[in-house]
């Protein structure tokens, strides 16, 4: 089982996307000594995260799509727990580092923007192919730290949820709902090929 | 042929999706920022906004370059355009031109979309000077967008695009955090300039800035060097033509630096066609800052009642009236140009009288404080407006009194306004000063109109005469007669 499990996590470059996640693990906690203003600390923090997260898009599909359907494997709960672990792991790095010295983000809006974002990665996989999946995240946080933060009107609280602040619920809602969806999509449906 | 090709890239790269990823994302940014810019009427402070702004959107074109530059590599078409003859550079050519024309494509559409929703009134002043800052905006995309092609092309894995976009959006946003800590020093270095963002306009009035030429010149110049860089690094097959492509970036940087501004303060210059005057053609004058020629009609009516009015009641009147929106009695327009000298003995000092003298002949209404745009007003009190003070500015050095507006002082330019009108003060007028400023002018209006009327002409032509020289004493013990 752990040499199956290993060349499993060979075929989906776990290596690579490990590496990414832990430079921007590294890379914040070096940015949390350098950059003061909270503003923009929060940004950073989301930003890395959104990378982290990111990086589990090409782990997404395998090299043959044909050939993983040749063992009859259940594959949705396997897809599932890849992408749960990995969205898990990728969390546990970046909270790790936001729990260094002076927090750079706290641990609860880093659960948030996980869980949210690792939902997106999985809805990109499904729906545009693994090596576009990254699109997804990274366009939806690009849009949230420009965007101005307001509470209402609704809309704007779901465009801008990365960048709201923990307490508010919609955000909250709005990251449960998309990381949902996309574990679900991506479970079920598979990487577009 | 290189036109072929060109329409061909277009049509069937990734070019024109990830400009519209930049030009949506940025469009989506801007569009509910724009209107914290400044007024909608003007261009300046739009231009420089989406510069200033574009932090947050230009790293999505290191990703769409980055993305572009994979293009052989997923395809597995790598070894088979190795064996062919012709140059690396023919092929990356039309690649990054296609790029190129849609990045700015990108940049025009989400100033299209800037514009959309805060839309400038068609006749409103357009800098000549705002043409360079868009230009520019757009060159940083392209070099963005060509340094992507290289990086991607030298190192062609999945991660590269994505860790680009994030990487690149930190690198801005740190840069830009550390200058905006910076300008707040008058020593802060110009080099800062080479990062993506401008400072915001501090030694004037935003209306009256304009980004300089060595500004603008040294930085064209290292972000055409970067570009250079870029695409060399696209082309380059070697490891000699890797590390020949970082010439043009150093290159570009190493001219940049002497070219511009030593401070970053001195990032902005002066437009005088800015804030030089714009007239009506017939007399009486009445005159508005360029800026704001399109406030020239909402002007020409009360300013002329106004001169009347002074005509009518008062020995000698203004023939001419000059409206400024962007400058307070207590801010020159040019620093630089006015050094506060010593004020000789009879003279008016330049902290009180930044215009150096106050016309009697011409009616000055400055209608800023510190710089910023005059809040509108509504059309009934213009004509109220410029009669305060019976026609003359406030003296700065009087209005505020141990800190605290000095209610008397207003009150008695008020109710020289109400005494010039024949009216009682209206209701809305009265924007600043104490609660009790309005009682307080109404009652000097009355005590003022029981007189006879030689006399109350006098105290009020006393009143404008203490005014104009901004001589010391208490107008409202003025207008009641106490000497």
């Amino acid at each position: 089982v752990i040499r199956a499990l290993a060349l499993y996590l060979r075929s989906r470059s776990a290596p690579a996307t490990l590496a990414t996640m832990l430079g921007c693990a590294v890379g914040l906690w070096a940015l949390g000594v350098a950059v003061d203003d909270p503003w923009t600390r929060i940004r950073l923090a989301l930003l890395a995260t959104a990378l982290a997260i990111a990086a589990i898009a090409p782990g997404l599909a395998g090299a043959d799509a044909d050939l993983e359907r040749i063992p009859g494997f259940a594959w949705p709960p396997r897809r599932a727990a890849h992408l749960v672990i990995a969205g898990g792991v990728a969390f546990g790095l970046m909270a790790a580092t936001a729990l260094t010295v002076d927090p750079v983000s706290a641990t609860a809006r880093v659960a948030r923007d996980a869980t949210g974002l690792t939902g997106l990665v999985g809805l990109g996989a499904a729906v545009l192919g693994a090596s576009r999946a990254p699109l997804l995240p990274l366009i939806w946080t690009a849009i949230a730290i420009g965007v101005p933060t307001t509470d209402r009107p609704a809309y704007k609280v779901v465009v801008t949820w990365m960048m709201q602040p923990t307490a508010n619920g919609g955000a909250t809602l709005t990251a449960v709902v998309v990381g949902a969806t996309g574990l679900l999509a991506y479970a079920l449906a598979g990487p577009r090929r | 042929m290189t036109a072929r090709i060109l329409r061909i890239e277009l049509r069937r790269s990734s070019a024109l999706w990830g400009a519209l990823v930049v030009a949506v994302v940025g469009g989506l940014q801007m569009a509910p920022l724009v209107t914290l810019f400044g007024p909608a009427h003007l261009w300046h402070p739009l231009v420089t906004g989406q510069r200033t702004f574009m932090i947050f959107f230009s790293a999505l074109a290191l990703g769409a370059g980055a993305w572009q530059a994979r293009r052989d590599r997923s395809n597995r078409m790598e070894e088979l355009l190795a064996t062919t003859p012709r140059s690396r550079l023919s092929r990356a050519v039309p690649v990054a031109l296609a790029l190129a024309l849609a990045m700015v494509a990108a940049y025009a559409m989400i100033l299209a979309a800037m514009v959309a929703v805060n839309r400038p009134p068609l006749d409103a002043y357009f800098p000549v000077g705002a043409v360079p800052v868009i230009a520019i905006g757009a060159l940083l995309l392209v070099a963005l967008a060509w340094l992507g092609l290289g990086i991607g092309r030298q190192a062609p894995w999945r991660l590269v695009a994505p860790v680009l976009v994030v990487a690149g959006t930190v690198g801005m946003v740190v840069v830009s955090d550390a200058m905006f800590r910076a300008a707040g020093s008058p020593d802060a270095s110009g080099a800062f300039l080479l990062g993506p963002t401008l400072p915001n306009p501090v030694a004037r009035p935003i209306a009256y800035a304009a980004v300089g030429a060595r500004t603008n010149l040294g930085q064209a110049l290292w972000l055409a060097g970067l570009a250079a860089t870029g695409l060399a690094l696209f082309a380059a097959t070697t490891r000699r033509a890797r590390i020949l492509a970082l010439v043009p970036a150093v290159l570009g940087a190493a001219v940049a630096v002497p070219i511009l501004p030593a401070r970053l303060a001195d990032t902005y210059v002066a437009d005088r066609r800015a804030s030089a005057l714009v007239c009506t053609a017939d007399a009486p004058t009445v005159c508005v800052e360029r800026v704001e020629s399109t406030a020239l009609d909402d002007w020409r009516g009360p300013g002329r009642q106004a001169i009347s009015v002074l005509a009518a009641k008062l020995p000698s009147a203004p023939d001419r009236v000059e409206v400024y929106m962007w400058v307070a009695p207590d801010v020159t327009a040019y620093p630089e140009d006015d050094p506060p000298t010593e004020a000789s003995p009879g003279a008016c000092p330049s902290t009180v009288c930044p215009r150096g003298t106050r016309p009697s002949d011409t009616l000055v209404f400055e209608f800023g404080f510190r710089g910023r745009e005059a809040p509108p007003v509504p059309s009934h009190l213009r004509v109220w407006h410029l009669l305060t003070g019976a026609g003359v500015g406030m003296c700065v050095d009087m209005v505020f009194r141990a800190g605290a507006y000095s209610d008397g002082y207003l009150a008695a330019r008020y109710a020289a306004a109400a005494w010039l009108m024949g009216q009682p003060l209206p209701s809305d007028l009265i924007s600043f000063g104490g609660p009790d400023v309005g009682r307080l002018a109404e009652e000097l209006r009355r005590t003022l109109s029981s007189l006879p009327a030689d006399e109350q002409r006098d105290r009020v032509a006393a009143l404008r005469q203490a005014e104009l020289s901004c001589a010391p004493g208490d107008r409202a013990a003025l207008l009641r007669g106490q000497p």
